[in-house]
């Protein structure tokens, strides 16, 4: 009789506990819920280690369907192997013919440059890294890369693919590192059409297809219009291509980005020393970024002294 | 020889008894796998769910809250997903179906399968709206859908791998 009072109370107390442990995980969870808004700095950090620590896991569960896909790719490609080649072909006539005006173009835009004593933007520094992971389903639009600061990869850093820009590096690790895509719902780029110079905002929306957002009254957008960086705020440079318009409604505007989510494999990591609306640059970026500026400005000075004594005639006076 | 036995047997029980959150983890972690199929990622289905699901009824006492707590939060770290999401969806979905237990043991698969699809509906609704406070915007509602339908249609693969192990924890050594 004892005992099994004795029994009771142990399961009474059992199941208290259980209780206070679903009431104290819940207000847990709540407390994660208001921590992810507070202080996103902890937050960030906290995924940056934890992505680090799955990194191999990750890649290895990646490898399978990865195998897959590169085998479908190449029974594709061979399949299409000729009307390939002929495509090829054409395209590589018309590049031929760009080229030939792009280095028209450049040596008249260097002798404008000189001209006008345009200070360039520091060079960009690229490297290539591979995806390992495509993470957020409905919720998010990121990918991990097999890449982090140990690589030299630093947060805000520009990611392209060969289609166009893919989005930004937002949490960096030793190891790894998530690259926000441009259609993520907390994505804002500043953009250009291309035609009619117009600013606007590609605001991500967590679908294919994200929208066109803060035009100015009376702007003229029309399908298949091309979207590029317009180089404000500093998140990007200007020109990198971004998408195309593809549909004008009374009320919403949706681009086509160039880049495929589903087929980025290795991807270009850009370094444009630019800090962005990020703001996040630290201190060795900062000072290498204002020293490039510094370097640039001089070569300026230098190009305009050797200039104006070019300009002057032997032994006479400028 | 029987105390050397003794301690296989313990330590293979124990190696066994991490089974669910074993499975659990790698379902977390699956889902931020690169699939390479068209859209899929866009869509990609909660799997953890399933695999919490299957645990919670067949074997609730080794895969407790606390376990169910963590792989959420795994999974919200690792996924970019707003954090908490997946750690209440998991967490209430252990504390629910633990104690109804009995509503699906012993029945056939076709009861589990319609439990899920019940559930996956709840999540999908709830999932949404905490991602709207959280995130302050509105989520795609049709892919939030699409991903509940595919973990619905991938369920039977879960089911199939977790009684397979399940079955090694019946198993005597």
């Amino acid at each position: 009789m004892k005992g099994s009072a004795v029994t009771g109370r142990w399961h009474t107390a059992r199941l208290l506990l259980q209780r206070f442990a679903f009431v104290a995980l819940v207000g847990a969870t709540f407390a994660l819920m208001l921590l992810g808004k507070a202080d996103t700095i902890l937050v960030e950090r906290a995924r940056t280690v934890v992505v680090d620590a799955m990194a191999p896991v990750i890649r290895a569960l990646s490898q399978p369907a990865g195998a897959i896909a590169e085998i479908s790719d190449n029974v594709r490609d061979l399949a299409n192997l000729r009307a390939e080649n002929a495509r090829l072909r054409e395209e590589n006539e018309q590049l031929l013919r760009w080229r030939d005006m792009a280095r028209t173009l450049e040596a008249e835009n260097a002798q404008f440059q000189s001209l006008l004593d345009y200070v360039p933007l520091p060079e960009a520094r690229a490297f290539s890294i591979r995806v390992m992971g495509d993470t957020g389903g409905a919720f998010a639009h990121s990918v991990l890369v097999a890449a982090g600061a140990r690589d030299n990869v630093r947060k805000g850093m520009a990611v392209l693919s060969g289609d166009g820009l893919v989005g930004r590096v937002a949490q960096v690790g030793r190891k790894a590192s998530r690259v926000v895509l441009i259609t993520d719902i907390t994505s804002r780029v500043p953009v250009v059409l291309e035609s009619t110079r117009t600013r606007a905002i590609l605001a991500g929306n967590n679908s294919e297809k994200p929208r066109l957002i803060y035009l100015p009254a009376g702007a003229r957008v029309s399908p298949g219009d091309r979207v590029v960086t317009s180089g404000h705020a500093g998140a990007f440079p200007p020109g990198i291509p971004v998408g195309v318009v593809s549909s004008v409604d009374d009320t919403v505007i949706r681009v086509q980005p160039y880049m495929d989510r589903d087929r980025l494999e290795i991807v270009r990591v850009v370094d444009y020393g630019l800090a962005g609306i990020l703001g996040s640059l630290d201190e060795e970026s900062r000072a290498a970024q204002a020293e490039a500026l510094k370097a640039a400005r001089e070569r300026g000075k230098a190009q305009r002294l050797q200039d104006a004594q070019q300009s002057v005639p032997d032994g006479g006076e400028p | 020889m029987l105390i050397e036995k003794t301690f296989r047997q313990k330590t293979s029980l124990a190696i066994r008894q991490t089974l669910p959150f074993v499975t659990a983890f790698v379902a977390a972690l699956l889902m931020a796998t690169q699939t390479h199929v068209p859209r899929l990622n866009s869509m990609m289905p909660m799997l953890s769910l399933g695999v919490v699901f299957f645990w919670s009824v067949h074997r609730p006492q080794l895969f407790g809250m606390g376990a169910a707590f963590v792989i959420g939060l795994l999974q919200d770290l690792v996924t970019g997903v707003p954090l908490g999401l997946g750690t209440l969806i998991l967490l209430l979905t252990r504390a629910i179906l633990a104690p109804q237990a009995r509503l699906f043991l012993g029945r056939p698969f076709v009861v589990h399968w319609w439990g899920f699809i019940l559930l996956s509906a709840a999540v999908a609704a709830v999932s949404w709206l905490v991602a709207a406070v959280v995130l302050g915007v509105l989520a795609p509602i049709h892919l939030v859908v699409m991903s509940a339908l595919l973990g619905v249609v991938a369920f039977p693969v879960t089911y199939g791998i977790c009684s397979l192990f399940e079955r090694l924890l019946a198993e005597e050594p």
